[in-house]
């Protein structure tokens, strides 16, 4: 019995695109900046290499969102939720941490692993409807 | 919600991936619905009363019946 759905196989392989254009994006301006003298204009459009594919795993989840049925959207919608309710507040409390109590710096290019992680946590437990 | 939607799909000899494929849902969201988890939509009751011949509220149990003042 196969219970992956169209929109389950299209959301995985616009995440595994996407994943691997982030991994190509990611070494290609690391080296392209350690190899090459770049402006600091090229090197903050540097920054767009591994953060559009970023970009596009969102918009797969929110395809996927609504591609799917009332139950998994609901579901999903409801971890999202609660993810990013999670990691809002997550980063504000470390973000006056570090203003207040000089706690050590986090880069903000940790809030999206970040967000998996609590999505994957709230996906781990029984499922309620907020 | 309570139903009787489980009794219903076994009695009619149809497994949970026979009636989410009939219904156009996922397995997943059959198995909400029948352990109460999930309340469908009212396009999806009506849809899965179809699939037993059967009016809405003889699939899904109306709460708000039981509290009228006629009962």
């Amino acid at each position: 019995m196969n219970d992956v759905t169209p929109a389950a196989k299209r959301y995985s392989f616009s995440i595994m695109a996407s994943m691997f254009f982030y991994i190509a994006g990611l070494f290609g301006s690391i080296y392209a900046i350690k190899l090459l003298d770049l402006p600091l204009y090229a090197r903050y459009g540097l920054a767009l290499a591994p953060a559009l594919p970023i970009g596009f795993t969102i918009l797969a989840v929110l395809k996927f969102m609504r591609d799917s049925d009332e139950f998994v959207r609901a579901q999903t919608i409801d971890r999202f939720i609660k993810a990013s309710g999670t990691v809002l507040f997550a980063c504000t409390l470390w973000g006056f941490m570090e203003n207040f109590a000089d706690a050590p710096h986090v880069e903000l290019w940790w809030v999206y692993p970040a967000f998996w992680m609590s999505y994957g946590f709230f996906s781990c437990l029984p499922w309620r409807r907020l | 919600m309570k139903n009787s939607l489980k009794d219903l799909r076994q009695s009619n000899g149809l497994t949970q991936a026979d009636l989410a494929e009939k219904i156009g849902v996922s397995r997943q969201a059959v198995i909400a619905i029948e352990s109460e988890k999930h309340d469908p939509s009212l396009d999806l009751a009506y849809k899965i009363s179809a699939v037993f011949d059967l009016p809405v509220e003889a699939v899904f149990e109306n709460p708000h019946r039981l509290l009228s003042p006629q009962n």
